[in-house]
């Protein structure tokens, strides 16, 4: 072996070989963007291409690709790499890694680009069914705790029926109303629940505007005083005076608050300890808008923080729609924020809101264009 | 003759209403429980006949609360129907739940809504 190195026929031989063997696609362009080689893996997938340019090949297209790493190389000679999307000759879709370099190393002027295109498709393939197997997963779960919801409904109806008629049977007036004011809740419950799944569903973009969110914060502590001061819970606001306004979907967040503070004051009125309060913060923090709901209610075990933002779940019997915390977590991501929770059973819990000031600020600026 | 006693665990008002009145119309006595906590408690209390008993409640599950029972000597032979939203009855299956073989499966299953008649004639044929 060592004795055919010397032999340039062979190692010319061994290079032709390597070039057409190795498991990428192997082109050469010049900088008129025209192939002038290509190894046989590339002529099998993308068929003839020698003379013609990369991105008609590659991808059918007039003019050259964007993000195209080749441009980036014959400008400073450096290696490129870019994910890319291709057609190959049978009209399959090609997922590729492309990485360019000078052909020649150092040269002060690059006449040749090599592109190596490592092929992904199968992976990228198996990562699509993972995310179909999961959003399947997602649509059966939901479909799921949607009929245990409704099953949970119809039974109060026949409930309400059912003791409608033993009233009237018996002649009982307070039966007949407490079936009554079954079939009503249940009703409403209906209701309810349509409203938050069809909230749910929508896939709607936030509707910006320049807001101050303290405002809100206060909007949404007067809407829930009464309901808190009946219940002996303390609703407590707590705000930085310095917050300037920044654009956010008013109708959005508040949906989110009610969401949060109303689940926090069932949880303090869940819980058996005395002086039970919630904390309704909003802050700044490094470019950051935190808006925190804090309760030293009941607290959340472990097993139910997993699923709470993620799956269809109420663990408040017929009282939730099991939909609150979902809808919140789609409102926040809308404005490309993101929410946590911090909680121990037994020992209250923090949902915390975060917002990148800078983010909110592209989306308005987005929304304003369109 | 004493009217016989079933409890009824489940944490939705409105179920526990509906089948109240269910059984104290078909001449049984009813209790009521909305979480395993005071369930329990109800269970020592008054030793019921039979148990209606719902899977999914906050804190603990109708499942946790029925395998305590099962562990119990002087409670493990009180019959228990599951009346529960969670899954069709033809589909229940209880070793999906508890791998323990030692527990015995509940005796009946009843998918909400229950049919009423099917409800009481379960409720006679397990507390005769």
């Amino acid at each position: 072996m060592t004795g055919s190195f010397n032999n340039k026929n062979l190692w010319k031989q061994e290079y032709q070989t390597l070039f057409d063997r190795v498991p990428c696609y192997l082109t050469v362009i010049n900088k008129d963007f025209r192939i002038v080689r290509a190894n046989d893996a590339f002529h099998e997938n993308f068929g003839d291409a020698l003379n013609q340019h990369c991105y008609a090949i590659y991808k059918r297209r007039k003019t050259k690709c964007l993000n195209c790493p080749a441009v980036k190389t014959f400008k400073d000679g450096k290696v490129h790499r870019s994910h890319q999307q291709g057609i190959g000759k049978h009209d399959q879709k090609i997922y590729y890694v492309v990485t360019t370099s000078a052909l020649i190393k150092g040269a002060n002027n690059i006449n040749y680009v090599i592109e190596i295109s490592s092929d992904i498709t199968p992976m990228k393939k198996l990562e699509e069914k993972v995310i179909e197997t999961k959003r399947l997963g997602a649509v059966g779960q939901t479909v799921a705790g949607l009929a245990h919801s409704i099953k949970n409904i119809l039974m109060g109806l026949e409930g309400g029926k059912y003791i409608v008629s033993l009233g009237l049977k018996k002649n009982n007036k307070e039966m007949i109303n407490q079936g009554w004011e079954m079939l009503e809740r249940n009703f409403d419950k209906t209701t309810s629940l349509v409203k938050d799944f069809l909230s749910f569903s929508k896939g709607r973009i936030p509707d910006l505007e320049m807001s101050n969110p303290v405002d809100l914060i206060l909007e949404i502590v007067d809407l829930y005083k009464d309901v808190a001061a009946q219940s002996g819970i303390e609703l407590i606001p707590q705000f930085d005076d310095k917050i300037k306004p920044l654009p956010f979907d008013k109708a959005g967040i508040h949906t989110c608050l009610t969401n949060l503070v109303s689940n926090a004051i069932d949880a303090c009125l869940m819980s058996e300890q005395k002086g039970t309060k919630v904390l309704i913060k909003v802050y700044e923090k490094r470019n950051r808008l935190i808006i925190e709901v804090h309760d030293n209610g009941s607290g959340i075990d472990y097993e139910i923080k997993k699923k709470i933002f993620t799956t269809f779940f109420t663990t408040k019997g017929g009282g939730g729609t099991g939909l609150g915390l979902l809808t919140t977590r789609k409102i926040v991501e809308e404005h490309g924020g993101k929410i946590t929770v911090d909680s121990q059973k037994g020992k209250g819990a923090t949902f915390k809101m975060e917002f990148l000031r800078e983010r909110l600020m592209a989306l308005y600026k987005e929304s304003k264009k369109n | 003759m004493s009217l016989k006693k079933i409890l009824i665990v489940d944490d939705e008002p409105d179920v526990v209403a509906y089948l109240s009145a269910v059984l104290e119309s078909n001449g049984y006595k009813a209790y009521s429980a909305g979480d395993i906590k005071s369930a329990m408690k109800f269970v020592k209390e008054i030793l019921p006949d039979l148990i209606c008993l719902d899977i999914v409640m906050p804190n603990e599950t109708g499942i946790s609360f029925y395998i305590k029972l099962q562990k119990e000597k002087e409670f493990k032979n009180i019959p228990v129907i599951i009346v529960s939203g969670i899954i069709e009855s033809e589909k229940f299956n209880f070793r999906s739940y508890v791998k323990d073989e030692s527990i015995k499966p509940p005796k009946c299953y009843m998918e909400k809504p229950v049919n009423i008649k099917s409800f009481i004639k379960n409720i006679e044929e397990l507390t005769n």
